[in-house]
């Protein structure tokens, strides 16, 4: 609007310049005028009026030009589609356009005069006075937003711009509809927050990457889980956030789905940038690509799936250990499906059934694997299997008692029963459940305890002592056993009517409450059903039966014993009063020191009474010095005697200080009632006895002493001849050997000589030749046979028990077999046992059988008979007897010396020293030897020899 | 004669005049060493090694009297089977009396045999032949096959 303003300056000196421009033309026309100065004046006057005139030409035109710029400002304001309203200070309105009556719902005309707070709902009044209050002070410009309320219209959101004006007395105000926006606006924010709360909510975090300016924007929840304020982020950035050991990962998977096709899809670990913490975050994003296919932007999201992952685990360990539990549960668990095919068993249930898990699993309940029983021991058709009869009610099944044949066993494991069945989400069987517990042992406790039942009432029904079983508080019999009905006469069926009071009779009646009754004892008035009484000797015992105390009473009847009792009293008596009036002196005593009873001959002989000795000690004391000396022991050692023995002589004091003697023996008793061993000690006086004897004695004793000096003196003279004897047989041991050699060489060279110079030699001279070897020859046989015989005074002996059989047979059959032209007849019979040295013996037998055998060379008939009888005691007389050449009797004393010979070299060849040799064996042996016979009547040696010991092997 | 000779250790003169006739009615002769002592009989068999017998002809058998002066008899025999190089040479205990402890004693010794100077002369000629034989041809001594 510049052209309205009054021309400045440059115009008003433009419009001089003009004005004059204009005067001179027009004097150039007209004639000049007088004087100078008038002149002047004129020509000032016309350019004034020049200047007039243009002005006044300018003016018209602007005034034309502010005209049109009026309508059209006018219509601008009318029509404009914002509402324009002047305010004064309260709100009234002044003037407003077409636009803003329309805003407010009322023509103009009627508007003018109201007040713009009329239109606004009255929650937003006081912003609007207070908005109009903050525009009327100030020169800014102010806005704000109201709601307004037009007439007959629906509520609208304005915008509100306002000055004041120059005055400060008048608000302008542009009111603009806003509501629209407002919506959408709304809307937005709404959207926004839902997608934040979602993100929130699902852990979610989202983000956009602008692949061309590497930025990545995200989310809020994105920054939550990543602890971090960045709106914006490069993807340098975005890496640093990825826990370093899956860094290299993550950027590889971002680099493969920029590149295409995959999404990008990779789980790893990031480290919050606000704490440092660890989680775990599941990463999506896809790649929008431009026509050719380059990645331009990609979208994607980040959850945290560190609770979900923990979540997961937490439920694996849960199952996990659910599962650990069923495998250590001591229950068996079965599994079925609907078709009875197992499904899970545990290691119980495996064990249980006899079979291993996996050998189970698949099989069908009715398999021939198993034999069930029931409880009553029959075999269980398969309809009654647990899950067979399930899968049939459909209802769970409780306390079944089942046994368990398993395959390849006998012994029957009995389990209780529990099985239901389990639906599924559909409301269809999924499974069949059996759990089973062993009830085996319980079983057979229970069983135990039946039989322990049925024993004890056997033992009850059989028992010898009449058993009735009490009401403790009314005494009433509840049972008895059939012995009660015997003893007391009662029928059976009439005795349970009575009480306890009603079997006692005289002073037991009554007196005797139930309950009062001691464990054991006698009662002597018991009655039976016939009225007759008798004693009885009772046991009782309490107990509960079925809650209510009860006493079982045992009864015998002790008739017999009260009448044995009373018999064997009567015997003690007699033996007391037998000892006590017996003569000779008695004591009865026991194990405890205790003097029981003494005799009147033990008072009369020692002068002491039971008053004087009541111990043993006492007794001892008085008459032997000493309450545990010798004697008392001696005595205390014959309690363990079972028979009676002899204590020999002792020699007592008596009462009166004389010595007495007295010969003691002992018998034990048995025991008393204590169990007390008790010994009967009887003595005979023997002073007077001994007196006599002591003078033999006496006289017995310098008899004594001379043998005892006589058999030293030969005991002695005994050694030295030993002595000289063994000096003397290791001389002829000595001496034999060396003539053996001489002997030797006078046989050799002569047979040498024969030999060599045999066929010089004259046949009287061979002859002489001959006669040297065989005297040679003789003499080393007495050298040998001199040897052996003193060989066997220096054996030494090795004694045990000899049957002599054996070795005679064999002898004999020695014999036989070196000349078995002699029929022999040869008697042996067995045993003959001794007590000797086996290989003397053998030596004495070969001397023995020998000479038999060779001087029965001549007989006819010959027989050669062993045998023995019963000898002197202690020896066995062994004897060898043939029917052979016999001897001389009068030569007897001769036989048994060395080398002699009662026959001729010629008639039986031999050195003579045989028999020699059997009596110096049997004089080793502690025996003899002696000869029975005549010429020509055969002989019989004799040898005396010790019998064989007992107990000698 | 051909073979390792015997050793005969005998102190008697008449024995040892004796004891060779009876081995020369043997049907294997050797030759007869002949040690008066024990003390020559051990030279002989182990005496110092430029002895040729010691190294080359030790005897194949030793005829040991038990009665020697000197180093007896049951000695001799000790230090024979103590000696690894007579351990093995059969010898056969000679003596006049069978005393069981002598007897005993040799066998517990190591002696192979032992035979009693009989006075018979024909049974003493019987048995020497008998052992001379059997332990100089049919017995088979340990060492290396001849």
């Amino acid at each position: 609007m510049t052209t309205s303003r009054p021309p400045a300056g440059d115009d008003a000196r433009d419009l001089r310049e003009r004005a004059l421009e204009r005067l001179r033309l027009r004097r150039e026309h007209e004639a000049p005028r007088a004087p100078a100065d008038a002149l002047r004046l004129v020509h000032e006057l016309e350019v004034h009026q020049v200047e007039l005139e243009i002005q006044k030409a300018e003016l018209e035109r602007t005034r034309d030009e502010l005209a049109s710029s009026l309508a059209r400002y006018t219509d601008l304001y009318d029509f404009a589609p914002v509402g324009y309203l002047s305010l004064d200070r309260d709100g009234t309105i002044l003037s407003v356009n077409l636009y803003g009556a329309d805003l407010l719902g009322v023509p103009r005309a009627r508007l003018l005069g109201r007040r713009l707070g009329d239109f606004v709902p009255p929650s937003w009044r006081p912003a609007l006075v207070s908005f109009l209050a903050r525009t009327l002070a100030g020169s800014s410009r102010e806005a704000c937003e109201l709601a307004l309320q037009p007439e007959g219209g629906w509520e609208r959101v304005v915008r509100i711009e306002s000055t004041s004006s120059p005055s400060g007395l008048e608000c302008r105000a542009a009111v603009t509809d806003v509501t629209e926006r407002r919506v959408a606006e709304d809307a937005l924010a709404r959207e926004h927050l839902l997608l934040s709360e979602a993100e929130q909510v699902g852990h979610l975090g989202s983000w956009e990457w602008d692949v061309g300016l590497d930025e990545f924007r995200v989310s809020p929840e994105w920054r939550r889980i990543h602890g971090t304020s960045e709106h914006v982020l490069s993807r340098r950035a975005l890496s640093g956030f990825a826990h370093p050991e899956d860094v290299s990962r993550v950027m590889a998977a971002l680099e493969d789905a920029l590149a295409g096709p995959r999404p990008y899809d990779v789980e790893h670990r990031i480290v919050r940038a606000d704490d440092g913490r660890v989680r775990l975050v599941h990463a999506l994003a896809f790649v929008e690509r431009d026509a050719k296919g380059r990645p331009l932007r990609a979208v994607g999201v980040a959850q945290d799936v560190t609770d979900s992952r923990e979540a997961e685990r937490a439920l694996r360990e849960s199952e996990k250990e659910k599962r650990l539990l069923l495998e250590h549960l001591p229950i068996g668990v079965v599994a079925h499906g609907p078709d009875t095919r197992i499904l899970y068993s545990n290691p119980k249930a495996a064990e249980l059934l006899g079979l291993s898990a996996s050998a189970m699993k698949g099989k069908a309940a009715v398999g021939s694997e198993w034999r069930f029983l029931r409880d009553d021991g029959s075999a269980m058709p398969a309809r009654e299997f647990p899950v067979n009869a399930v899968l049939a009610t459909g209802r769970p099944l409780q306390g079944l008692v089942l046994g368990i044949c398993p395959p390849k066993s006998d012994a029957t494991t009995w389990v209780l029963v529990q099985a239901y069945p389990e639906l599924g989400n559909d409301g269809r069987l999924r499974q069949v459940v059996v759990v089973f517990v062993d009830v085996t042992a319980r079983r057979r406790e229970q069983a135990a305890v039946r039989e322990q039942e049925e024993r004890y009432r056997a033992l009850f029904d059989t028992a010898s002592d009449a058993i009735t079983i009490h009401d403790l508080e009314t005494g009433r019999i509840l049972d008895a056993n059939p012995a009660a009905n015997r003893l007391y006469g009662w029928p059976p069926e009439e005795l349970r009517t009575l009480r306890f009071d009603d079997l006692a009779a005289g002073e037991d009646a009554g007196s005797c409450p139930l309950a009062g009754l001691p464990g054991h004892g006698v009662l002597p008035h018991h009655r039976r059903k016939d009225g007759t009484v008798f004693p009885v000797e009772l046991r009782t015992s309490a107990f509960d039966v079925g809650g209510r105390p009860a006493m079982a009473v045992f009864a015998r009847d002790i008739s017999e014993r009260v009448e044995a009792e009373a018999r064997l009293r009567a015997s003690e008596d007699q033996f007391r009063r037998a000892v006590s009036e017996a003569p000779i002196p008695i004591l009865i005593h026991d194990e405890d020191d205790r003097n029981l009873q003494v005799s009147s001959g033990w008072a009369r002989f020692s002068g002491y009474t039971l008053d004087d000795i009541p111990t043993m000690g006492d007794w001892t004391e008085k008459a032997y010095g000493s309450r545990s000396g010798l004697e008392k022991k001696y005595i205390d050692a014959l309690f363990s005697i079972d028979a009676t023995v002899s204590n020999g002589e002792w020699r007592v004091t008596t009462k009166d200080g004389l010595q007495r003697t007295w010969e003691f023996q002992t018998t034990p008793l048995g025991r008393s009632p204590a169990g007390r061993r008790v010994l009967m000690s009887l003595a005979v006086d023997v002073t007077e006895k001994k007196a006599a004897e002591d003078g033999i004695r006496r006289a017995n004793a310098g008899l004594e002493e001379a043998v005892r000096e006589r058999t030293l003196e030969l005991a002695e003279a005994n050694a030295s001849l030993a002595e000289a004897n063994a000096e003397l047989e290791a001389f002829v041991q000595s001496v034999s050997h060396d003539l053996r050699a001489p002997v030797r060489a006078i046989s050799g060279f002569a047979q040498v000589l024969a030999e060599d110079f045999g066929e010089r030699l004259s046949p009287e001279g061979t002859d002489y030749l001959g006669r040297i070897r065989a005297a040679g020859q003789r003499m080393g046989t007495l050298i040998d046979d001199l040897l052996r015989l003193s060989r066997i005074g220096r054996a030494d002996l090795e004694l045990s028990n000899v049957d002599l059989a054996g070795p005679c047979r064999e002898i004999l059959a020695e014999l036989a077999a070196g000349s078995p032209e002699r029929p022999v007849e040869t008697v042996v019979p067995g045993p003959i046992l001794v007590h000797g040295d086996d290989r003397l013996l053998r030596v004495l037998l070969e001397n023995l059988l020998g000479n038999a055998w060779k001087f029965t060379a001549a007989t006819r008939g010959a027989r050669i008979e062993v045998g023995c009888e019963i000898g002197p005691e202690g020896f066995v007389d062994v004897f060898v007897r043939d029917n052979g050449a016999g001897f001389d009797p009068d030569l007897k004393g001769k036989l048994f010396r060395p080398f002699q010979r009662l026959h001729s070299a010629d008639q039986f060849p031999g050195s003579g020293i045989g028999l020699a040799i059997v009596e110096r064996i049997a004089r080793r042996l502690g025996g003899s030897a002696r000869a029975e016979g005549a010429a020509g009547a055969g002989a019989t040696f004799h040898v005396l020899l010790p019998v064989a010991k007992e107990g000698a092997s | 004669m051909s073979g390792a000779p015997v050793l005969l250790v005998d102190d008697n003169p008449d024995d040892v005049l004796l004891t060779r006739r009876a081995l020369q009615r043997c049907r294997e002769t050797r030759e007869v060493l002949v040690a008066g002592t024990g003390e020559e009989a051990l030279e002989i068999l182990h005496g110092d090694p430029g002895n040729a017998f010691a190294a080359a002809a030790r005897p194949a058998l030793v005829l040991l009297d038990l009665k020697q002066p000197g180093i007896d008899g049951i000695e001799v025999l000790r230090r024979i089977r103590a000696d690894a190089r007579t351990r093995t040479v059969p010898v056969i205990v000679l003596t006049s009396s069978r005393v069981p402890e002598d007897v005993d004693a040799c066998y517990a010794l190591g002696a192979n045999s032992f035979l009693q100077k009989a006075v018979d002369f024909d049974r003493f000629q019987e048995g020497m032949r008998v052992f001379a034989e059997y332990w100089l041809a049919m017995n088979v001594a340990p060492g290396p096959a001849a």
